[in-house]
């Protein structure tokens, strides 16, 4: 139920329950239902006859009301709203839809405005829900909840329909006289949480909502579904199965959105940029579902408010936390365990929500190698913490963390090492040492949020954030030399680190308009190498060296203003600009960016959009393969290196087939400038060379349509997807200067999801996916390679390989089905979920990459032939317990 | 240790997964025409030394073709000296008739009779003398708790200014002796740590991470117009004498290269990687080896050097 605060003002009340108006809430306002005359000329009564013949309605309404013995409409057919306003323009009324009963009520002068504001959230978890629609039903007007699930919407005073729906919830609906600016926050039940009863639904009109093209907002009941690899839910594996994005590879969790690499997306966990996104190489990503609130995906079409990266943004929203009970949850997998909880520090007033997920073959490994002289582990973890306070009415604070790490290590050279007496100790002593080198990479984000609401209409979030992604080798060694015990430790780290300051205004003076401005500046600290060298001596004072790698000091500013409004009421547009600068070691870098998207309402269901946004990039991801390494660096534009720049235009078409079921198709055309990749004869390995020298810049083009039929509710939902696309780069130092197929460009890319829930708690799910092969550069040929006169070491092969082309051949096409099934019961603890799957179901052995291989015959001649390296190539089961309580 | 944890990570993480399998796919490669390949490698005072093949499918398995009916026209410092049949049966081919001075021209061109012609233009670079050559003897503790002795030799040497250098600092170990008064010799190449800046060019990033070893070669970008003494540890195990010799030379050569002889020198160090490890591993790029032949593929390239050596006794 909506949760009403008053304020002081007791005027306002409710007049029925949304339950009263259950039967009659069948999916669409009858002011939304088309009718049709004879004739544009009549009478007022005439056309009201009509209507409620062909409507099945009753008008009532006051002998004020203005009556034309002769009117002439501009059209024959059109809503009976818009009929209605035209029949009564000469008396400004209201229209009030009451069961099957429409009251039509003039305004007596010009209504007063007041404003409703309040958050939007689960009724359960008190999460806010992001992106929820309000609005007032009979006079479409409406706004949509912001990131904090707040939202604030004027409206005339009188009485209003104020409608809350969310996809996957069940709609709201209150009739309230508005006299005065009132504060209702609405506590919206999952549909999930409603098992017995029929849902009731509306379909939110599409006036109402905001333009968002080239934007999918996934809902995590579905993310949580998504069958993975050794059943690790995984948020980046679900947005690699939308239309326009894609995986790179098998497994792995890389991003390529619309023709753009994997530094070309701005991943955002709580407004605070994230650097890396996977572990292990990539095979999973750093996102703990358990702690995910919202995400949406952004590839075109992007509002001002972004910027940074030139193809994508995944803006992330963690739980806040329950302010009402202790929730927890605790799940058991065969690569890892995770363990959620969730309450109140103090109740209806500060909240917290923490998560981790660590996995454990670590302990198995060191069982087994208990008795070896060499102990090696590998492990991850994820944790993430969130805590909220309410200061007052107005303000909120939220403080929040992630830490992530993966930690490879290898122990060795187990040795009981005698120390000699000294002055300090005077008896000698024998003590435990062993080798140790590891190698690892991880992330830490804080951030500190204070929510302030000015007035009514003013949102304001003021964000201090800091980032740090470090990457490390290193390596410790003991050795003993005449009584003397030495410690040496190398370590070897790169990274970056940023220092970020932001603030977000929301300002939505009336339904029409939703201006958002803002500022950031960034303090970007990047590490492209840094060695430290202790030593520890029992003998002598210790060595402490710290050489390389200096530090690059790169600020960064950015500011942006937006507006959401209608300019007619089809025609609803967010046009902004958004300008950055850039400091390197000498110059500045800026760029200003206009940013536009429009949608036109062809009807209440069907839409036309179109959006042109410029995007710029002042840091990328200088990668060592195609995998994702923990050596890949992320480096700052420099005075010869220029920043990568996008443009990207898309046009769509939008139908909505029902309450959170919509089919959309989407063309875009991107051109890339100064893009950069590796020259042709050099390596990230190549550390004699400045890592300026080794890259070369270009230009690129990406262009395709995309479908997407997207069911988000019912037993029944997920969406297919289907892109068909081309994406070209042309550099002047690489494949002779001529155009060659990017490394991540796919023809085809196909992905069904698809998930049923059946009634005693069972869902069931499976993906499946198609993809055309991956380019590929092949050497076609091989020529004599001599021994050179003056080379120190054998190079292993007698012949050079000659690359004709880039990019010239495909590997064979990738197909995978996935299936899952959750058991969940109801306990009285709370609940409990079996969760089952198999991944790639069939056995498709899909190629992983190519290579060319000798073998020797049976007759003892060498083939040679290209071979394929699958990942996955059978059947794997996972399976995962869970509870909740 | 540092590098092979990137890659026991590499390996572990895929065992790890294990999850893997490998078969022979067929991929229709582009028939590509096979190209002509020339190599030369041209030394002041010396004769001229041929190489010609041709290229095939990377799906052969001998490394060359040779090429029946070929031929070769030689111009040095723009004067034709002939043209001249080139031989089918040897992989290379000797022709004294011809010598170089340093500051040579030399053009050559080379066809199949009816087939494609190749064209390579090239050039003999002075010498660079070696100015001065100091030795010392130093022992070093590594972190593995192993002491190391090693000859600290200085190398000394002024780069031109006004035009770019590729050098490489080359160490030759020679042994004499007699066995049963037959003479008795070994040659070995000198693997020495190449800790120099000047081998390292630029702030590199990660001097943790142990970079490609490119063998000495290096370029004047920090040391353009200037004396640079070098300096350079050789492992004193390559100072112990073996059981039949008697005398033992070790030769610091300073070599002075083309950018074409240390473009593809270079080139094929990155192709190979880390002792051949990601050559041929598709998650890395592949590289393209230089080439300096128009119409075809290999290097011609003259060089020249300069020599200094240290001679012990038993």
């Amino acid at each position: 139920m909506p949760k009403l605060e008053n304020l002081g003002y007791k005027n306002i009340f409710i007049i029925l329950l949304i339950q009263l108006f259950a039967l009659q809430l069948n999916g669409q306002n009858v002011l939304y239902e088309e009718v049709s005359f004879d004739t544009t000329k009549a009478s007022t009564a005439y056309f009201l006859k009509s209507i409620e013949d062909q409507a099945n309605v009753v008008f009532s309404y006051s002998n004020m009301l203005c009556f034309e013995e002769s009117i002439e409409l501009s059209r024959s057919s059109a809503t009976i709203r818009e009929i209605l306003n035209e029949l009564f323009i000469k008396c400004p009324s209201s229209f009030l839809v009451r069961g099957n009963k429409i009251i039509i009520q003039p305004y007596e002068g010009i209504p007063g405005k007041h404003v409703i504001r309040g958050y939007i959230r689960d009724a359960k978890s008190k999460e806010a829900l992001i992106q929820a629609n309000i609005y007032d039903e009979d006079q479409l007007l409406g706004t949509v909840s912001n990131n904090f699930g707040f939202y604030s919407l004027t409206l005339p005073a009188g009485y209003t329909r104020l409608n809350c729906s969310y996809v996957g919830y069940e709609h709201q609906e209150m009739l309230i006289d508005l006299q005065s600016d009132t504060v209702i926050h609405f506590d919206m039940i999952a549909d999930s949480e409603i098992r017995e009863i029929s849902i009731i639904k509306s379909k939110v009109p599409n006036k109402v909502k905001s333009t968002r093209t080239g934007t999918v907002d996934l809902p995590i009941e579905q993310i949580k579904n998504v069958p993975v690899f050794l059943g690790e839910v995984d948020l980046v594996k679900s947005i690699q199965l939308l239309p326009g994005i894609q995986s790179g590879g098998e497994g792995l969790s890389a991003l390529y959105v619309r023709g753009g690499g994997p530094d070309q997306n701005m991943v955002l966990m709580d407004d605070v940029p994230v650097y890396n996104v996977g572990h292990l190489l990539g095979f999973f990503s750093i996102f703990n579902a358990d702690a995910v609130n919202h995400v949406s995906v952004v590839k075109g079409g992007f509002p001002a408010r972004y910027g940074g990266r030139l193809s994508s943004v995944v803006d992330i929203r963690m739980y806040d936390g329950n302010d009402q009970e202790f929730k927890g949850l605790a799940s058991i997998g065969v690569l890892s365990s995770r363990v959620a909880a969730e309450g109140p520090l103090i109740k209806d007033k500060s909240s917290f929500s923490v998560s981790i997920r660590r996995t454990y073959m670590d302990i198995f490994t060191g069982l087994l190698q208990l008795n070896d002289n060499n102990k090696s582990r590998f492990y991850f973890y994820d944790f993430n913490s969130k805590f909220n306070l309410k200061l007052g009415y107005k303000d909120r604070i939220y403080v929040s963390s992630y830490l992530g790490k993966d930690q490879y290590d290898l122990q060795y050279n187990f040795q009981n090492i005698e120390i000699s007496a000294n002055e300090t100790n005077t008896s000698r002593q024998v003590v435990e040492a062993y080798d140790e080198s590891d190698i690892g990479w991880k992330n830490a984000v804080f951030s500190s949020r204070w929510n302030h609401i000015f007035g009514e209409k003013v949102f304001v979030n003021t964000t201090a954030s800091y980032s740090d992604y470090q990457f490390y080798i290193g390596q410790k060694v003991n050795y003993q030399s005449d009584g003397d015990w030495t410690v040496v430790n190398q370590n070897y780290y790169s990274g970056i680190k940023d220092y970020t300051l932001k603030t977000d205004w929301d300002y939505i003076p009336r339904p029409a308009h939703y201006f958002r401005f803002g500022a950031s500046l960034t303090a970007h600290n990047f590490y492209p190498g840094i060695d430290v060298y202790l030593q520890e001596n029992t003998g002598s004072e210790a060595i402490d060296t710290t050489y390389g790698g200096n530090r690059m000091f790169r600020p960064e500013l950015r500011l942006y203003v937006e507006d959401d409004f209608n300019l007619t009421d089809n025609l609803r547009l967010n046009i902004g600009g958004h300008f950055s600068a850039f400091q390197t070691e000498s110059k500045y870098y800026w760029s200003a960016e206009p940013r536009f998207s429009a949608r036109y309402l062809i009807n209440d269901r069907m839409s036309v959009k179109a959006a042109y946004s410029h995007m710029t990039q002042y840091m990328h991801l200088l990668r060592t393969s195609s995998v994702s390494m923990p050596t890949d660096m992320w480096l700052p534009v420099s005075d010869e290196i220029k920043p990568m720049r996008a443009t990207q235009t898309a046009f769509g078409w939008e139908y909505e087939i029902g309450k959170g079921f919509g089919l959309s198709i989407e063309a875009y055309y991107k051109s890339f400038s100064d893009i950069l990749a590796y020259k042709e004869s050099t390596s990230y390995f190549d550390f004699t060379s400045d890592w300026r020298n080794k890259l070369t810049a270009g230009d690129g083009e990406s262009k395709g349509i995309e479908f997407l039929l997207h069911k988000k509710t019912g037993s029944l939902s997920g969406w297919f997807g289907y892109t068909y696309s081309k994406t070209i780069n042309q550099f002047e130092e690489l494949n002779n200067g001529n155009p060659f197929p990017a490394d991540f460009d796919r023809t085809h890319d196909a992905s069904l999801f698809l998930m049923y829930r059946f009634k005693k708690g069972i869902t069931l799910s499976g993906t499946w996916t198609f993809g055309t092969g991956s380019p590929i550069t092949l050497p076609e040929t091989k020529y004599y390679a001599p021994d050179l006169p003056t080379q120190e070491n054998e190079f292993d092969t007698k012949y050079n390989q000659y690359i004709s082309e880039r990019n010239s051949y495909r590997m064979p096409n990738f197909h995978r089905l996935d299936m899952g099934v959750n058991f969940e019961k109801e306990k009285p603890y709370g609940s409990r979920v079996w969760s089952f799957g198999l991944l790639n179901a069939y056995g498709r052995q899909n190629p992983f990459f190519l290579y060319f291989s000798d073998t020797e015959q049976d007759n003892g001649d060498i083939k040679r032939s290209l071979k394929q390296f699958s990942l996955f190539p059978f059947p794997i089961p996972y399976a995962r317990f869970t509870i909740q309580f | 240790m540092r590098w092979s944890i990137i890659k026991y990570s590499l390996i572990v993480s895929f065992l790890l997964l294990m999850l893997s399998c490998e078969k022979d796919i067929l991929i229709e490669l582009n028939d590509q025409p096979d190209k002509l390949v020339m190599y030369s490698f041209i030394y002041p005072d010396s004769a001229l030394s041929l190489h010609f093949s041709k290229s095939q499918s990377i799906l052969s398995v001998p490394s060359y073709k040779q090429v029946e009916n070929a031929r070769f026209r030689i111009s040095i410092n723009g004067v034709n000296q002939g043209t001249y049949i080139l031989p089918s049966d040897t992989v290379w081919s000797n022709w004294k008739e011809f010598t170089f001075s340093k500051g040579d021209d030399i053009v050559i061109e080379a066809f199949e009779r009816e087939g494609d012609t190749i064209l390579v233009e090239s050039y003999l670079p002075g010498e660079i003398p070696i100015e001065k050559m100091d030795t010392s003897t130093i022992n070093y503790s590594y972190t593995d708790g192993i002491q190391m002795s090693y000859l600290k030799t200085k190398v000394s040497f002024s780069d031109p200014l006004a035009e770019e250098d590729y050098y490489q600092l080359y160490i030759i170990r020679e042994g004499y002796g007699m066995i049963n008064n037959e003479p008795y010799y070994t040659r070995d190449v000198v693997d020495y740590d190449k800790d120099d800046p000047i081998f390292l060019q630029k702030d590199q990033s990660g001097s943790l991470l142990q970079g490609l070893n490119f063998q000495g070669l290096f370029t004047d970008e920090l040391v353009n117009g200037i004396t640079y003494t070098i300096n350079v540890n050789i492992p004193k195990d390559y100072l112990f004498f073996d059981y039949y010799e008697d005398k033992i030379k070790i030769s610091l050569y300073l070599y002075h290269h083309t950018y074409d002889y240390y473009s593809y020198f270079r080139s094929k160090v990155i192709s190979a990687g880390y002792d051949g490890f990601y050559e041929g591993l598709p998650i890395f790029d592949p590289n393209q080896i230089h080439n300096n032949i128009d119409g075809g593929l290999g290097l011609v390239s003259g060089m020249s050097f300069d020599v200094d050596s240290i001679v012990l006794y038993q």
